[in-house]
C-alpha cells in the first residue's frame, strides 16, 4: 500500500527508529526556539528601556531580524518534522498491513 | 554634551543582553548540530526530509550568528557610552549615561588593541582583586600586578583565574601542567561563576585590523563552550544563562592540528577532552592566521581580550594570545597562551611564534 504519487523508500525498523529520533529532536528544538525567543525578547526590552539615539534604531533592527529568523527556523523545523512523521506513519501502516517491512524484510 | 542628537543608555543593561543571549546562541548551534546528526546523517531520514532539515539547520545557524552579532553590538555600544562618561562629556544619572551621538560614535569607531594598554599597577591590582569579606572563600587570582585599560577607559586587572573544580580542587588557569586534559582547566566549565562579560576584543596583534573573521571567533569564544544540552527547559536555559562557562576556557598552552573546516569533525575527534571552544575554533583560527603566516612568516599573532565585571563591583580581564605554528608535515598547530602582565606581553611581541613543540 502506497500513498498516491508517493515513492516509498526502503524503510526498515532501524530507519523508522532514526526517523522517530529526528521527529523527537525537532519537537525539542521547537520548544527551545520558543524559550530562546521569549528570553531574547525580554532581555532586549530591558536593554531598550533607557536607550535613546540612533544606535537604538540599529539595535531594534537587529532584534527584528532575530525575531524573524527564529520564527522562520521554527517553521522550517516544524515542516521537517511534519514531512518525516507523515512518511513514517505511512510506512508503518503499510508494514502493519502486509507484515513486510519496506526494505523487503518479513516481520 | 557632544553631538547634536541626545543619546542615553544603561550600559549594564546592554551588557546583560549580551550575557543572556550569547549562551542562547550556543543553544541554537547545538540544536542545529543535533538536527544534522539525526536528520542528515541517517540515509533513510535524509532521503525523506533531507532538504527540509537542511533548510532548518541553515536558519538555526543564521539565527545564532545574528544573536551573537547583536550581543557584540550591544557590548560595543555599552563600552562607547562608558568611554563617553569617563571622558567628561557625559552626565551620569545613576546607571544611565546621557551624552551626544558624536561621543558614542567616537567610542564605537575607536580602535583598540592590547598594545600600549597594559600597565604595571601593583597597588591597584591587589586592591581591586582583594577578596571581599563576604566572599573570603571565593576563587583567587594570579597575575603580574598589571592592569589592562579597556576600550571603555576602565582599568581591568589582568588575571589568570584560579578555578575551583567540581571536587573542590583548585587549578591555576596558567599552570601548564593542568591547562588541558582530564582534571585540568578544560574540565571546569563554569567553575568560576558570577563574572559577566562586558566586552570582548579579538584581533591580530601587529596588523591593527580586526576582521569579520575575528569577530566570528570572538562570538565563538563565549558561545561554544556550553556543551550539548539535550533539550533545555526554562530552568535549564536559565541556569545556562547565569552560569555562563566562559571563565573556564582559559588554557595555558593547547596544541592541536589545524585542518580545513570541512574536516572540523576530525579535529574534534582528535582533540577530544580538550577545551570545547578551542576545539571548535581551532580550524577557523588557523585559517585566519595562515594568511598572515604566508605573507609575513608569522610576524603576527591573534589575541582575545575578555573584559568582565562582577556584581560586587570588581573588574578583571583575561588576555589570550593565539599562535599558529607550522609543522614539518605542512599542517599548522594552534597554540594559545594566557598573558598575565606587561613584561610577558612585550616578550611575546618580540618573539612572533613560539618554537615548534
Amino acid at each position: 500500500m502506497s500513498l498516491p504519487g508517493m515513492c516509498r523508500l526502503p524503510f526498515g525498523p532501524e530507519s523508522l527508529e532514526a526517523a522517530d529520533t529526528c521527529v523527537a529532536t525537532c519537537a525539542v528544538v521547537l520548544e527551545e526556539l520558543r524559550v530562546i525567543g521569549a528570553r531574547t525578547n525580554g532581555s532586549a526590552q530591558q536593554a531598550l528601556w533607557f536607550w535613546e539615539g540612533p544606535h537604538r534604531h540599529t539595535f531594534e533592527e537587529r532584534r527584528s531580524r532575530i525575531h524573524l529568523l527564529l520564527a522562520r527556523s521554527a517553521t522550517a523545523v516544524e515542516l521537517a518534522a511534519t514531512v518525516l512523521a507523515r512518511e513514517v506513519a505511512a510506512v508503518r501502516a503499510e508494514a502493519a498491513a502486509t507484515h513486510v517491512w519496506h526494505d523487503g524484510r518479513v516481520q | 554634551m557632544s553631538g547634536n542628537v541626545r543619546c542615553a543608555a544603561a550600559p549594564d543593561d546592554l551588557v546583560t543582553f549580551g550575557a543572556v543571549t550569547t549562551p542562547l546562541a550556543a543553544v541554537l548551534r547545538v540544536a542545529a548540530a543535533r538536527l544534522v546528526e539525526t536528520g542528515e546523517v541517517p540515509a533513510g531520514v535524509r532521503a525523506v526530509a533531507g532538504a527540509e532539515v537542511a533548510s532548518a539547520v541553515a536558519l538555526l545557524r543564521e539565527a545564532a550568528e545574528e544573536l551573537e552579532a547583536a550581543a557584540v553590538f550591544a557590548r560595543r555600544v555599552a563600552s562607547a557610552f562608558r568611554l563617553a562618561a569617563s571622558s567628561g562629556g557625559a552626565f551620569l544619572d545613576g546607571a544611565v549615561v546621557v551624552t551626544g551621538d558624536g561621543a558614542v560614535d567616537r567610542g564605537l569607531r575607536a580602535a583598540w588593541s592590547p598594545e600600549g594598554h597594559i600597565e604595571r599597577s601593583p597597588g591597584e591590582w591587589s586592591e581591586v582583586l582583594r577578596p571581599l569579606p563576604c566572599a573570603s572563600t571565593g576563587p583567587t587570582y594570579r597575575g603580574n600586578s598589571s592592569v589592562l585599560v579597556g576600550p571603555d577607559g576602565r582599568r581591568y586587572p589582568l588575571v589568570a583565574p584560579t578555578l575551583v573544580g567540581p571536587h573542590g580542587d583548585e587549578v591555576n588557569a596558567d599552570d601548564p601542567r593542568r591547562g588541558s586534559g582530564p582534571g585540568g582547566v578544560a574540565d571546569l566549565f563554569g567553575a568560576d561563576p558570577g563574572w559577566e562579560v562586558v566586552d570582548e576584543r579579538v584581533g591580530v596583534a601587529g596588523s591593527g585590523f580586526p576582521t569579520d573573521f575575528w569577530s566570528r571567533v570572538l562570538s565563538g569564544v563565549g558561545a561554544s563552550v556550553v556543551g550539548a544540552p539535550r533539550g533545555a527547559s526554562d530552568e535549564e536555559l536559565d541556569a545556562l544563562a547565569h552560569d555562563r562557562p566562559s571563565e573556564a576556557e582559559v588554557t595555558h598552552v593547547l596544541s592541536m592540528p589545524a585542518v580545513p573546516p570541512e574536516n572540523a569533525g576530525e579535529v574534534r575527534a582528535v582533540a577530544s577532552g580538550l577545551v570545547p571552544n578551542l576545539v571548535q575554533l581551532a580550524p577557523a583560527i588557523a585559517d585566519g592566521l595562515v594568511g598572515f603566516l604566508d605573507g609575513d612568516r608569522g610576524s603576527h599573532h591573534g589575541y582575545v581580550a575578555v573584559f568582565e565585571q562582577h556584581p560586587d563591583g570588581r573588574l578583571r580581564a583575561r588576555l589570550t594570545h593565539i599562535y599558529v605554528d607550522p609543522t614539518k608535515s605542512g599542517a599548522e598547530r594552534v597554540t594559545t597562551r594566557l598573558v598575565v602582565g606587561g613584561d610577558r606581553l612585550a616578550a611575546d611581541l618580540l618573539v612572533p611564534l613560539p618554537p615548534s613543540r
